[in-house]
């Protein structure tokens, strides 16, 4: 499988003429992002402060406030030199609160259980993957096998229906909502990290397959290796590499993921809000939102690529890779 | 019929494909089988249960819930299908034009595609949801908007390599005009993984609609996708759990069915699939006691007596080794030389016991040193102080782990069968380096094999052989991948080898010129069966089987030494493996061929020297 490379190719030039061509592919892609955004909310028919209840007066300071009384490209060039000094503007529906201020609030709650639904898929895919892979055609594979499958095939929403109504409202084991203690953390991160999990079982596994065939295995079974060093540094070492070229991916996994699970599972994180202010039409919250987790997104998929040419010494980092 | 084979080989596969037969059918004739509407409110029958007047129950307005449920899944499969067609669409065409075109045209579109990919899907999605506002049209134009593109990347790279094929290029030459090329040619060779991401993608796009229903921009009520209703049992999931798991069992076995039909048609169009399966690891040791010393005194390095081996194949029972009966001494070059498919390689794994655990059938005797290997052998082989086989195989970048520097791969070897330690392994690598002629051995040690010349792998990987300090090596066609300069260097170093370090070679080849130049004694496979066999000297100025005979006859005299021409190259086509007749396999290729030569096993007749020929005609000449 090729990795999910985005790179700007400069051939023939150092690593650091590959790395400002990156970055300037990164910064076009997150202008382009907010441009659509910026151009998409302008677009919508209706208005923030349509309310009947708004006085013609009292709309009009509001326009003013938020400068919708100025023509659409002055408004665009201000919007852009708010971004660039990361500055997200201020909610329509939530006065008074800024979007950097819900970002703040609300982001580092998201981090920590993507953080744990990472750890999870990580271990669990890992395991699966491994243990089909190796034990190919037997039993272990197709119990894995299936349990992989049924993992891409299930919504995590429905799974985070579901737990909640076995695990927390049947059996009582852990709360049903909220962000507060260890145990009610386990139920959010679980449901999240199934998708990823069986996601990695299932390239884990296919890649190891795709090892074993290799000579090089044949090579090190020769070689009369303990099987520990040939499972480790032959067989799972490269077999890895395609997991890796999934974490980019798996981010956005997570994240999207997320919005969803911490809608039902009443986590107070930042997909909450981004939910709740598509519910609410809160444009200045959806537009920032967005392109702050574009932000994340486009910064996770360039540390895979790095992670990648790490790993693997065939890659030139930055995204060009060896023919 | 190819197809309903493969259907019975595959049950996973039929049953997935009747799954979903079955769910499409009652999306499409839900209406039909029940007397409700999926709109009609009935305040005095809301929240039933699952009963006979309502299968699925109803809803907190009292609506039936089965003829929503499969209206619900009618709505669903069809935003499911119709974003993967028109990404389907857009991809063949976009991709397909990219490829085809190629140059500036298609720099520039892979150039668009990676802003276009690096943004994240979802959030294009999402965004056209709001911005659209809810709506089928508009689920569709989100879904597909950067959806096209893994077609078109797909199918561009499939196009790519389509273009280099032979009949593509005959068909270009003949003045086909594009677009024929492109529709009647191309088009249907890349169909294979088109169909396994098309597959693919619907579940996708069904998975996604019920997401983004979820979060309130799925298709706009009343009309009621799976999505949708999973939305609303939702709500009351804890006192009416079955108006949730009920559309929700529904959509995640749909989903199933279409990852597994994805799945399993990608396992059947895979190009792999006809290679033996590889072997499952499993604990277990190599079946190789320790000699004592005295038992090997005088006897052969490699004796095989009677080997056969067949596989177990979904066509029936392959016999790939068929009798094969050959000796090898230290200090010899024996070359097996055979078409591909005459089992030369199979014979050289089966010793070194590498062959796919399952569907192998071994029988026959291995003896090495005077002393009995199992074949084939169980798991990693353990060879730690055991007498030592080695084998090279023929593509040096395929033999070493791309990811660990050649010089470590000698030192794990050194530590692995010598139980020397790292640092001590490391001296020895470099030694070891150099005796295989590597001239810069330091920087050669910390080099990744992709950074080394072909010949320079393949001296790497003889070092990794040689620090297991073998007894027997077996070169499997070691030079093919390289050029002719450096195939004449390696096959020196191999006779070396065989010199100083009284290395008995079993040098597997299709390459009769380098046997004639290289071996000492040559044995010649026809269908997995040795055919004649002799000194090289010998069996080259007097060859006597008819095969052998048109062989050599087939190699261009003034440039023998071109190993390209000297391939073998012989009228008629190797025979059926399956269908072999009792006597002798080369009878249909054969122009001397006797009536009796198809049913009866035809005679070993032994000449000088040990140079020996199984055929009829032979004994005849002799005895007339
Ligand atoms: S045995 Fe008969 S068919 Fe076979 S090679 Fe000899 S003459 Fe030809």
């Amino acid at each position: 499988m090729r990795p999910a490379q985005s790179g700007v190719r400069l051939q023939g030039k150092g690593p650091l003429w590959r790395l400002f061509g990156r970055v300037i592919m990164m910064l076009t892609t997150l202008w382009v992002v907010a441009t659509f955004t910026f151009l998409g909310m302008r677009l919508i028919p209706g208005d923030p402060f349509a309310d009947p209840k708004v006085t013609p007066q009292v709309r009009e300071n509001l326009y003013r406030k938020y400068g919708l009384d100025k023509p659409l490209y002055k408004q665009y060039f201000r919007y852009l030199g708010n971004l660039s000094r990361l500055d997200f503007g201020v909610s329509y529906v939530q006065l008074g609160r800024s979007v950097n201020d819900i970002i703040a609030q609300g982001f580092p709650v998201s981090a920590e259980l993507g953080l744990w639904a990472l750890l999870l898929a990580l271990f669990w895919g890992t395991l699966l993957g491994a243990l089909a892979g190796l034990y190919h055609e037997g039993k272990i594979d197709r119990s894995a096998t299936f349990l992989a499958a049924l993992g891409v095939s299930v919504p995590s929403f429905i799974l985070a229906l579901l737990f909640q109504y076995v695990f927390a409202f049947r059996l009582g084991l852990f709360p049903v909502a909220g962000w507060e203690g260890g145990t009610a953390r386990f139920l959010p991160a679980l449901t999240l990290s199934i998708l990823p999990a069986a996601t990695i079982a299932r390239l884990l596994r296919a890649s190891i397959l795709d090892v074993l065939r290799q000579d090089y295995i044949q090579t090190a079974r020769i070689k009369g290796l303990a099987h520990t060093r040939l499972l480790v540094h032959h067989i799972l070492r490269n077999a890895a590499l395609s997991v890796v070229t999934y974490l980019g991916p798996m981010v956005v996994n997570i994240t999207t993921g997320s919005f969803v699970i911490e809608t039902i599972f009443n986590v107070p994180g930042l997909g909450k809000y981004y939910v709740q202010s598509i519910y609410d039409r809160d444009y200045t919250l959806v537009m920032g939102t967005t392109v702050f987790y574009a932000a994340l997104l486009i910064v996770a998929m360039f540390l895979v690529d790095i992670a990648y040419g790490l790993l693997d010494p065939r890659i030139r980092t930055f995204g060009a890779k060896e023919r | 019929m190819a197809g309903s084979r493969t259907l019975k080989a595959s049950p996973l596969l039929l049953a997935s494909l009747l799954f979903l037969i079955g769910i499409l059918t009652l999306a499409m004739l839900g209406p039909w089988l029940s007397p409700f509407s999926p709109y009609e409110i009935d305040l005095a029958q809301t929240n039933l249960p699952p009963g006979l007047a309502h299968p699925f129950g109803t809803d907190a307005l009292g609506r039936d819930l089965f003829i929503r449920a499969w209206g619900g899944a009618r709505i669903s499969l069809f935003v499911g299908f119709a974003a993967a067609l028109i990404d389907l669409g857009l991809g063949l065409m976009l991709g397909g034009l990219a490829g085809y075109i190629g140059g500036k045209l298609d720099t520039t579109f892979m150039r668009a595609v990676e802003v276009l990919y690096s943004i994240p899907y979802i959030m294009v999605v999402l965004l056209l949801a709001v911005i659209l506002g809810p709506g089928v049209f508009s689920l569709i134009v989100g879904m597909t908007l950067t959806g096209w593109i893994p077609m078109a990347r797909l199918v561009r790279g499939e196009v790519l390599r389509a273009k280099e094929e032979d009949f593509v290029l005959a068909a270009t030459a003949m003045g086909q005009g594009p677009f024929r090329i492109l529709l009647w040619h191309i088009l249907p060779n890349v169909m294979s993984p088109v169909l396994v991401a098309l597959t693919l993608t619907i579940p996708q796009a069904v998975f996604l609609e019920a997401f983004l229903a979820f979060i309130g921009l799925g298709v706009p009520l009343p009309r009621a996708s799976l999505g949708t209703l999973i939305t609303e049992g939702a709500r009351e999931s804890w006192y009416y759990p079955w108006q949730l798991f009920i559309p929700a069992t529904i959509l995640c076995s749909t989903l199933l069915a279409f990852n597994t039909l994805g799945d399993t048609l990608r396992d059947l169009l895979d190009p792999k699939r006809g290679e033996p399966a590889p072997r499952p690891l499993v604990k277990g040791s190599a079946e190789i006691p320790a000699l004592p010393p005295e038992k090997t005194v005088g006897a052969p390095l490699l004796t095989l007596e009677r080997a056969c081996v067949r596989f177990l194949t979904p066509r029936g029972e392959l016999p790939a080794i068929r009798e094969v009966s050959l000796t090898l001494q230290s200090g010899e070059m024996l070359a097996l030389v055979g078409e591909s498919g005459s089992g030369k390689s199979t014979l050289g794994r089966s010793i070194m016991g590498l062959l796919p655990k399952k569907g192998s059938l071994v029988s026959g005797k291995c003896l090495f040193m005077g002393q009995e290997l199992r074949l084939p052998r169980l798991g990693p082989l353990d060879q730690l102080g055991k007498p030592k086989l080695a084998m090279v195989f023929q593509n040096p970048l395929g033999s070493l782990n791309p990811t660990m520097q050649a010089g470590k791969q000698v030192a794990e070897a050194l530590v692995a069968a010598r139980m020397l330690s790292w640092a001590a392994a490391k001296e020895e690598a470099l030694h070891l380096f150099k005796e295989v002629g590597i001239q810069n051995q330091r920087r050669c040690f910390f080099a990744y094999p992709h950074e080394l010349s072909g010949g320079m792998r393949q001296r790497v990987v003889f070092a990794v052989m040689l620090a297991l300090s073998p007894s027997l090596l077996i070169a499997d066609e070691p030079t093919t991948a390289l050029d002719v300069a450096t195939q004449a260097r390696i096959l020196a170093l191999l006779t070396k080898l065989k010199t100083t370090r009284g290395l008995g070679i079993l040098f597997i080849t299709h390459n009769f010129a380098l046997a004639k130049g290289w071996a000492d004694r040559v044995s010649v496979l026809y269908a997995g069966e040795i055919v004649e066999e002799g000194p090289s000297t010998r069996l080259f100025q007097d060859p006597q089987h008819p095969y052998t005979k048109g062989l050599l006859d087939s190699i261009p005299k003034p440039d023998a030494d071109d190993p390209d021409t000297a391939l073998l190259a012989l009228p008629g086509s190797p025979p059926d493996p399956y269908t072999l007749p009792k006597g002798c396999a080369f009878t249909p290729r054969c122009p001397v061929a006797r009536p009796y030569c198809k049913d009866e096993p035809a005679p070993w007749v032994t000449l000088q020297d040990g140079h020996r020929a199984r055929c009829f005609a032979v004994k005849e000449a002799l005895f007339l």
